[in-house]
């Protein structure tokens, strides 16, 4: 099976000097894990995921043009993944956790480290919430720190329409962390 | 337009105008990666060589690899079920670490697809074609090499994918994670029939001791999973079964069917190591 994407999106290799896995895989695959987390791809299976992420990028590896960097093309591929994960998975996981468990309340008193957690956890909730197409945006720029471009290359849609996502997204999250916090009040 | 045009102040950045808890959540997100040693294990999880860099032959070559226990029990740092396949491999054949790692190409089609298969119970062809090209491709750099697969690394790298393999550097948050997301994982697969991979590892732990039982186990997955994403692994398992309980004639008819049903496969190497 060939996914619609990978077909013809690879920038075209210029004959430099080729580009070696192991490499690409340890320049990205710290990103990619992280990203296919906040994309939705349980701790239990990120790592899996992760693997068919570059999985597709050594299929392509020859097709890469060494010259520019394939960043925006391996986050592409991290969209498709945890998308496909999303709906394989999705059933199941939804019974087996419903929602991102909280950290678990610790009688030591406030730590940093688990306040972080805590909204880190929070953000989650709120991730699961949003449409695909907003949260990938979201995560995109806010966490991987890709610029507007790439965003767009990676989600394959235009400029102003990741733009569009964007702000959605930062509005809708804005206004459920507010919630959160009342809530808790 | 041009990027610039429309690029934003990031949340994290001071001016966004974001609440600090959304602050927090980012900047706690950004550091939410997998340390160096993990990024080198699920390098090493490929099955295909991966050489080049820092770790070269490190993540299979050094600690686990060398107990040459199949439960992947041994000192090694990685938590990780190719670790101890490397093991056998490499004392089956030369000392050349290329041919470690793409000993483990071939034997790690039958872990990779496991592993996928944990991830998606249900008869679910689409990724494994994937892995397969994957290694296809890779099988052509190194055409011997597969062949030094001897036959009872298979079952035994199968053995050692068990989720019981101990995480022996559970200190770090993100390994006692991958050995909770495996006890996880093993327990979604056992939803509503008996999972593959048990039908599987059974079979594979039955090939030399009992054939027969093996040849059973292997029926029963094709009758329970007819459409498995890992009907060629079965078949494997079929024909070694086969094998060893002395009936070569079965066993060629079917790697002539399998040969002509998936003149592209993998297991084509391993098929001629078997003599089939």
């Amino acid at each position: 099976m060939i996914e619609p994407s990978e077909k013809g999106d690879t920038p075209p290799n210029t004959g430099a000097v080729p580009l070696v896995f192991a490499d690409l895989f340890r320049e990205h695959a710290p990103f990619v894990w992280r990203c296919l987390r906040r994309l939705g791809v349980w701790p239990g299976d990120v790592d899996d995921v992760c693997q068919e992420v570059f999985l597709v990028v050594h299929r392509k590896i020859e097709d890469l043009d060494p010259s520019v960097s394939p960043r925006a093309w391996i986050y592409g591929v991290c969209i498709r993944k945890a998308s496909d994960y999303r709906r394989l998975s999705h059933k199941k996981r939804e019974q087996l956790h419903d929602v991102p468990p909280e950290p678990e309340e610790r009688s030591s008193g406030p730590d940093a480290s688990l306040d972080s957690r805590r909204a880190l956890a929070k953000l989650d909730r709120v991730l699961a919430t949003m449409d695909e197409e907003r949260r990938a945006a979201f995560v995109l720029y806010e966490i991987e720190g890709l610029s507007l471009q790439e965003v767009a290359t990676a989600c394959g849609c235009p400029l102003q329409t990741v733009y569009s996502r964007l702000t959605a997204a930062r509005r809708q999250v804005e206004a459920s962390l507010a919630e959160t916090k009342k809530e808790l009040r | 337009m041009s990027d610039d045009d429309l690029e934003l102040i990031r949340l994290t950045q001071e001016g966004s105008g974001s609440s600090r808890l959304l602050r927090i959540a980012l900047e706690e997100a950004k550091r939410d990666v997998p340390t160096p040693d993990d990024v080198e294990s699920m390098l090493a999880r490929f099955p295909f060589p991966t050489p080049g860099g820092p770790g070269g032959a490190g993540p299979s070559g050094d600690g686990g690899p060398g107990t040459g226990s199949s439960g992947g029990s041994g000192g090694g740092p990685p938590p990780d079920a190719i670790g101890g396949g490397g093991a056998i491999v490499a004392s089956s054949g030369s000392g050349v670490a290329v041919k470690t790692t793409a000993a483990i190409c071939a034997a790690g089609i039958c872990v990779g697809s496991i592993a996928l298969m944990l991830r998606n119970p249900a008869p679910d062809p689409p990724p494994l074609p994937q892995r397969t090209n994957a290694i296809v491709a890779t099988a052509t750099v190194a055409p011997t090499v597969a062949v030094a697969t001897s036959s009872t690394s298979l079952p035994d790298i199968v053995a050692s994918s068990q989720p019981d393999t101990p995480a022996t550097s559970s200190t770090s948050p993100r390994s006692a994670w991958v050995s909770r997301s495996i006890a996880s994982a093993s327990v979604s697969a056992s939803a509503p029939a008996r999972p593959e991979l048990e039908i599987l590892k059974e079979a594979h732990a039955a090939l030399h001791s009992n054939p027969s039982r093996a040849l059973q186990l292997v029926d029963e997955h094709a009758s329970a999973y007819p459409k498995s994403g890992v009907a060629q692994e079965r078949e494997m398992i079929r024909m070694e079964a086969l094998l060893n309980s002395g009936r070569r004639a079965e066993a060629k008819a079917i790697a002539d069917a399998f040969r002509a049903r998936n003149p592209k496969s993998a297991y084509a190497q391993r098929l001629d190591a078997l003599g089939l």
